[in-house]
């Protein structure tokens, strides 16, 4: 029943170009075929997909998102009506009702998000789905020149769960919340934000304070204050026990240099089971594959630090990065995250560029010390529709005294693409990290190295259509997109993925 | 019949978003007079950044002829206070919408960063999509523009 659906969805969709303008949609289809190293299943083969339909008419419009997990694993395989949306705009006024994504001020009391095109799974379920946090509720917003206002009352996803869990366990906080925003001034904005949670039977009530103002001489002040509120609170207290979290951010612009300092003070400030805040974490979001599996992962029972970054861009178009990071958690013991990150983007030419990087970090709650990443990333483009690229990353660190010696990590791509549509690249990463060599499965400790190497392609056809294709290993761990940091496994097999738009 | 569905796969729905002063604007009100460009992309996104120099090129050759593009930023707010120094330092010459809860591109069916779409700005009907960088697309790009401007 569930093959026959998995072939009728595609003809249905193909054929759907034709229906009215207002109807619009998306398919995803993944398939895997293979399994995760060190994994309890041997070749084990899954089908995914994902159906996004939309309708709108005039002012209104309707979202839905089915899903669908095919495993070898019956428990593990569901079909699931995942989001339905119903929204009104009109004059600055929005209504939204079911399947929402909200955030109040940058995220101190709530976040929503979804990470387009991602797909999450653990070890724990083996059970594949879109990666979101949403609320499920309802929103009531109106922008006008002067003031913005919002209510809403949802319950956040605790999206560690699959679709196929209890309601009741996936959505286990409730809040209602409200924000209103002034602008007395076009460069001034001054915001407010009451929230109320109940997680557990347990109510407990949340504000803030937001400001931020636009100066002349390019400069730009952000600054918001969130406490928990009521009896067992003090607002401005600022004590060990207190719920609390603080951040500001000063960002300036002189011609062609940029610079930003940010600031960052979260104290018992994990918002409900779900965990449905997201405050700003201030650590570079690198797009380097090894920094950014390296990441340091906020940590809101008690986190304060300083990022600091600048810009510089010179007349040939070429450009310097500079970051400094430090985080201090005060958890059982005092821990330190500090980095300092450098990249020179030199451009020779249109289509012919070379970058160079270099970080220096250190990690107390990782117990990693030393840890030096460098690369030299090459792009160049052979004619007007051929071009290649090269990208080599190394790594080493110290992980005393847990493991001995030196650990390091190899990266390196070389990639080939064909105008508009077309590429291709081969992966290859090396490392003796005890944490990737161990098998977990056995009691002995191996020693050594892991190997990953791998081919991906890809392949855009007319503006509705697009293939992935990867096959080999690939090397799994942290990853962070859009402020958004989880856990990706490895995976060792073919994957194809079929995206289209209709 | 896998791949003979149409080209042109939808209208652009009007959205409204804040620019980098703080104020509301809407497609209506950004949109290039013959031609808009809509470009998603973030500071964290490295291909999206090599794309930029093209599209501030771009702009620079077809404003005068009816070409606005339309830079879509989808940082959340870990990364916001980046945004403003880094679009003045690179010198990006078109309008640049803050898009933190990255609502459009879902509007759209899109989950490609970065990703471009060519709009003709009569009919706002998306006559191409480019996702991905690759090196030599702004020549594909540019002939969508070519072709638009022709036909107008």
């Amino acid at each position: 029943m569930s093959l026959r659906i998995l072939f009728i969805i595609p003809v249905i969709i193909l054929n759907a170009s034709s229906l009215v303008a207002q109807l619009s949609g998306s398919n995803l289809l993944e398939s895997q075929f293979g399994d995760t190293p060190f994994g309890d299943l041997d070749n084990r083969s899954v089908v995914y997909n994902q159906i996004n339909l939309s309708y709108r008419h005039n002012d209104i419009w309707i979202q839905s998102r089915y899903e669908l997990f095919l495993s070898p694993d019956p428990d593990r395989s569901y079909t699931e009506l995942t989001q339905l949306r119903l929204q009104y705009r009109r004059d600055g006024f929005t209504l939204k009702v079911g399947n929402l994504y909200e955030t109040l001020g940058r995220g101190l009391l709530l976040r929503s998000y979804e990470i387009p095109g991602s797909l999450y799974e653990d070890l724990g379920y083996r059970s594949r789905y879109s990666f979101f946090r949403d609320l499920e509720g309802i929103s009531f917003e109106y922008r006008a020149d002067l003031f913005d206002i919002k209510f809403l009352r949802g319950r956040p996803l605790l999206n560690i769960l699959p679709p196929d869990e209890d309601k009741q366990i996936r959505r286990p906080d409730q809040l209602e919340a409200g924000q209103l925003k002034f602008r007395p001034y076009h460069f001034i904005e001054i915001g407010t934000a009451y929230m109320s949670t109940i997680t557990e039977d347990e109510k407990q009530g949340f504000g803030s304070l937001q400001l931020d103002i636009v100066l002349p001489g390019g400069v730009q002040l952000y600054s918001e204050y969130a406490t928990g509120l009521g009896e067992e609170h003090n607002p401005l207290g600022f004590e060990k026990s207190d719920a609390f979290a603080y951040y500001g951010g000063l960002s300036w612009f002189y011609g062609a240099f940029g610079a930003s300092v940010e600031r960052k003070h979260y104290n018992h400030f994990r918002m409900g089971i779900s965990g449905f805040n997201d405050p700003p974490s201030l650590v570079k979001e690198h797009s380097y594959a090894l920094l950014n599996r390296s990441t340091h992962v906020l940590e809101t029972s008690n986190e304060t630090g300083w990022q600091m970054e600048g810009y510089y861009q010179f007349r040939s178009g070429s450009r310097m990065t500079l970051n400094y990071t430090i985080a201090k958690n005060d958890l059982s013991k005092s821990f330190r995250y500090h980095e300092w990150f450098g990249e020179y983007l030199h451009r020779f030419s249109p289509g012919r560029n070379l970058k160079v990087f270099g970080d220096f970090a250190r990690d107390d709650l990782k117990l990693e010390t030393n840890r030096i990443t460098g690369g030299i990333i090459a792009r160049h483009q052979i004619n007007h529709l051929w071009g290649t690229g090269i990208d080599l990353q190394y790594q080493q660190l110290e992980r005393l005294p847990v493991h001995e010696g030196i650990i390091r990590n190899y990266y390196t791509s070389v990639s080939v693409s064909y105008a508009p549509a077309l590429s291709f690249s081969l992966l290859y990463e090396h490392a003796n990290d005890p944490n990737q060599v161990d098998d977990p499965r056995t009691r002995e400790i191996e020693t050594g190295f892991r190997q990953w190497l791998g081919f991906s392609g890809s392949w855009q056809y007319k503006t509705n259509h697009s293939f992935l294709l990867f096959v080999g290993k690939r090397r799994g761990g942290p990853s962070c997109t859009s402020g958004i940091c989880y856990e990706i496994l490895d995976f060792e097999g073919v994957e194809i993925r079929y995206t289209t738009k209709f | 019949m896998l791949l003979v569905a149409g080209t042109a796969y939808a209208q652009l729905p009007d959205f409204e978003l804040r620019d980098l002063q703080n104020r509301s604007q809407s497609y209506e009100d950004v949109k290039g007079s013959k031609v808009t460009l809509i470009d998603f992309w973030a500071t964290w996104c490295a291909p999206c950044i090599e794309a930029i120099p093209e599209l501030i090129a771009l702009q620079s050759r077809y404003k005068e002829q009816g070409l606005e593009v339309i830079g879509i930023n989808i940082d959340s707010q870990r990364n916001l206070s980046k945004v403003r120094p880094f679009v003045n330092s690179f010198g990006i010459n078109y309008t640049i919408l803050l898009d933190p809860d990255s609502e459009v591109m879902p509007m759209m069916q899109l989950s490609v960063m970065p990703t471009v779409l060519v709009v003709d700005s009569h009919t706002n009907n998306i006559i191409n999509v480019y996702e991905g960088y690759r090196p030599g697309v702004a020549a594909f790009i540019e002939e969508d523009i070519k072709k638009i401007l022709d036909d107008e």
